[in-house]
């Protein structure tokens, strides 16, 4: 039997690297099937050299020649390249591997610095107008290698330099790339920001559809450059580094500047999903300048990002094609989150914690036009809710079969229950409010603020009697989070909503 | 509506539409001719390899359709094999390649995906000698190409 050549391939994508390098020793066919697999994804941690497994007879030089000379050979099967060594780079881009997808690079395997000239601690020493002519990838590293280890320059002072000239006319241009992951960025200045580094080359990425940085310390992101740089960049992931409770002053500063861009993203911009997370966003951030740089922008999920009111009021005024957006606050912005639902008609997602909204804003802000809203994260406060003595004395009142107001008989039964109706009427409008999104699939609907660990002490009561039942046209729910013992859901509220939405009740947290 | 298909060696084949159109191929077909009860040739497929085909997509015949999901590691697992399909793919290694190249022919990837799977694990942790003599592939490296190939792909290998 004859097994074609594709099926073989294919078998080859579910084998691991042991398997595959015995599978190219089996026969000269098996060889030709194999290699490509084996050579598809290369990790330059596994280059012998840098394991030691090698006799170190030969220099780094013999090696990383004769690696060059494997990529060279190999250089229409590699897709997918991790470096952690100069050396690598440069043989990479030596190479000019037409086939490669994605390209990774890790810094910690940076170790000398480069560029470097003499007068330690001083980073005017670094000469970025050279940086044009030479490979210009290199450049990156200088942004990780000054954050990774400080100011620190080589004893010798040694600088390494790439080949003055470009070998190849396109070598400025990368047409296969689709993919550009940055593992731990690190900048101390603006001058030295990650994007300084990309930008200072000339070098363009038509096909880069997706920008992974990670980034260590406090620098700006010049987005306008690397727009220019990445035209074609649809995604743009920036990540931070996590907070930890307990040292959450004491943690490194973390800050996103963005400064005022220059125009040369404008025309190219592509970019349609922004994710950042773990970078606190400061109030002097230019969203406007951030819309005009990217005016297909759909989605922005800032994932443990808090964000301020006028930020908040800029999504509103500017995005108006925003369908998702993901964000926290730790200070009051009702009005500027109603806004949003006011103001982007296209918005699908409203996502995140200590979105806490007054009951009265919701009931004075204008028509909400996200008619396509399908999950809206918010904390409803301020909703009138009966004093503790109000509820006992209405409980008596029931107890006694005296429901109706005609019955009261003290002030005290008859202020309650008045004000039991007048805080129902408030719930039903905030209903029905909520009842005109016939797409909604779910709510948020916490009581907790999540800046100071408050709890809302007045938020929405989800009960039939205040009005619950006027979500009865959604259809689409799937999920609804609350509190147990402040929305006060009892077992007549628990059937109807499973008869309605079919959901399980999972336990909730307080 | 049941489909008729037919075999290389002429045997019938009653099943379910819904079971049929696992095969992306029959599905294809079914949509191109339309509504019409004429059998299906398959010139490819033996009998014995159609029923253990059918069998398969019998048991799958409510799996919902396959999203290709996209991660880091280009690199797919091989030991993530249902207990059912393990069982199935239990038989002689020619029809484990007659049932991968029916896969293949008829387009029914999760098949494929399993058989491919299943090659892919009796490979592990065999030498190349090994591997020969499991799959009856005769060595024709001469020893200075076997040295040079060994020489130039042991570093991809991850240790």
């Amino acid at each position: 039997m004859t097994v074609p050549p594709e099926v073989l391939g294919h078998i080859g994508t579910f084998m691991d690297r042991q398997s595959l390098y015995a599978c190219t020793l089996v026969s000269q066919h098996w060889n030709d099937v194999f290699a490509p697999c084996l050579w598809r994804s290369i990790d330059s941690k596994y280059a012998p050299w840098s394991q030691g497994l090698e006799k170190v007879t030969d220099t780094t030089e013999v090696h990383q020649q004769r690696f060059s000379a494997m990529l060279q050979r190999h250089r229409l099967h590699i897709r997918d390249l991790k470096v952690k060594d100069l050396g690598l780079l440069r043989a990479a881009f030596e190479a000019n591997l037409t086939e490669l997808v994605s390209l990774r690079m890790d810094s910690s395997g940076f170790k000398s610095p480069i560029y470097f000239k003499s007068e330690p601690n001083s980073m005017s020493s670094l000469v970025p107008e050279d940086f044009d002519e030479l490979i210009p990838e290199a450049a990156i590293d200088i942004g990780i290698y000054a954050g990774n280890r400080g100011y620190h320059i080589n004893s010798n002072n040694s600088t390494e330099t790439f080949p003055a000239t470009p070998q190849r006319d396109d070598d400025l241009v990368h047409y296969s790339l689709t993919r550009l992951v940055i593992d731990s960025m690190d900048s101390v200045s603006q001058k030295l920001s990650p994007s300084s580094s990309l930008l200072w080359s000339r070098t363009l990425y038509p096909h880069v559809t997706t920008m992974i940085a990670k980034i260590k310390i406090r620098c700006a992101l010049d987005l306008g450059r690397v727009l220019y740089v990445l035209p074609s960049a649809a995604t743009l992931q920036i990540q931070g580094i996590k907070r930890s409770h307990q040292s959450h002053a004491k943690q490194e500063e973390i800050g996103w500047q963005c400064p005022v861009f220059e125009t040369c993203g404008r025309d190219h911009a592509a970019v349609k999903a922004l994710n950042i997370s773990w970078v606190d966003f400061d109030p002097s951030v230019k969203m406007n300048a951030i819309y005009a740089l990217m005016p297909l922008l759909t989605r922005i999920k800032l994932k443990h990002c808090y964000i301020d009111g006028t930020t908040l009021t800029a999504f509103s005024r500017h995005f108006k094609n925003l369908e998702y957006l993901e964000f926290l606050l730790n200070e009051s912005c009702s009005k500027e989150l109603l806004d949003l639902l006011v103001g982007c008609p296209k918005l699908k997602n409203c996502v995140g914690k200590g979105h806490v909204v007054m009951a009265d804003d919701i009931v004075n802000s204008p028509e909400w036009t996200c008619l396509d809203l399908e999950r809206l994260d918010i904390v409803v406060s301020g909703v009138l809710r009966l004093t503790k003595q109000q509820e006992a004395v209405l409980y008596l009142l029931q107890e006694q079969r005296r429901p109706n107001e005609a019955q009261a008989t003290t002030a005290e039964e008859r202020e309650a229950l008045d004000h039991r109706v007048a805080s129902y009427a408030l719930h039903r409008k905030i209903y029905l409010r909520l009842s005109r999104h016939k797409r909604l699939r779910g709510f948020f609907l916490g009581t907790w603020v999540y800046y100071g660990h408050e709890k809302v002490e007045d938020c929405l009561e989800l009960t039939l009697a205040s009005g619950l039942d006027e979500l009865v046209g959604l259809d689409m729910m799937e999920f609804i989070s609350f509190t147990e013992l402040n929305h006060r859901i009892g077992e007549a509220e628990e059937i109807w909503v499973k008869e309605r939405w079919n959901l399980s009740r999972r336990p909730g947290r307080g | 509506m049941p489909v008729i298909l037919v075999s290389s060696d002429n045997q019938d084949f009653k099943v379910d539409k819904e079971v049929a159109e696992r095969s992306i191929l029959i599905k294809n077909m079914l949509e191109d001719v339309g509504e019409s009860d004429s059998p299906i040739p398959l010139p490819n497929v033996t009998a014995a390899v159609l029923t253990k085909v059918i069998e398969y997509c019998e048991h799958h015949r409510n799996d919902p359709v396959q999203v290709p999901e996209e991660t880091d590691d280009p690199r797919k697992r091989s030991n993530d094999i249902e207990e059912w399909d393990m069982k199935f793919m239990q038989v002689d290694q020619e029809m484990l390649f007659e049932i991968i190249l029916a896969a293949n022919y008829l387009d029914i990837k999760p098949l494929l995906d399993v058989g491919c799977k299943t090659v892919a694990n009796i490979i592990k942790g065999k030498t190349p000698e090994e591997i020969r003599k499991a799959f009856n592939i005769v060595n024709d490296f001469t020893p200075e190409e076997e040295a040079q190939i060994k020489k130039e792909n042991e570093w991809a290998e991850d240790r």
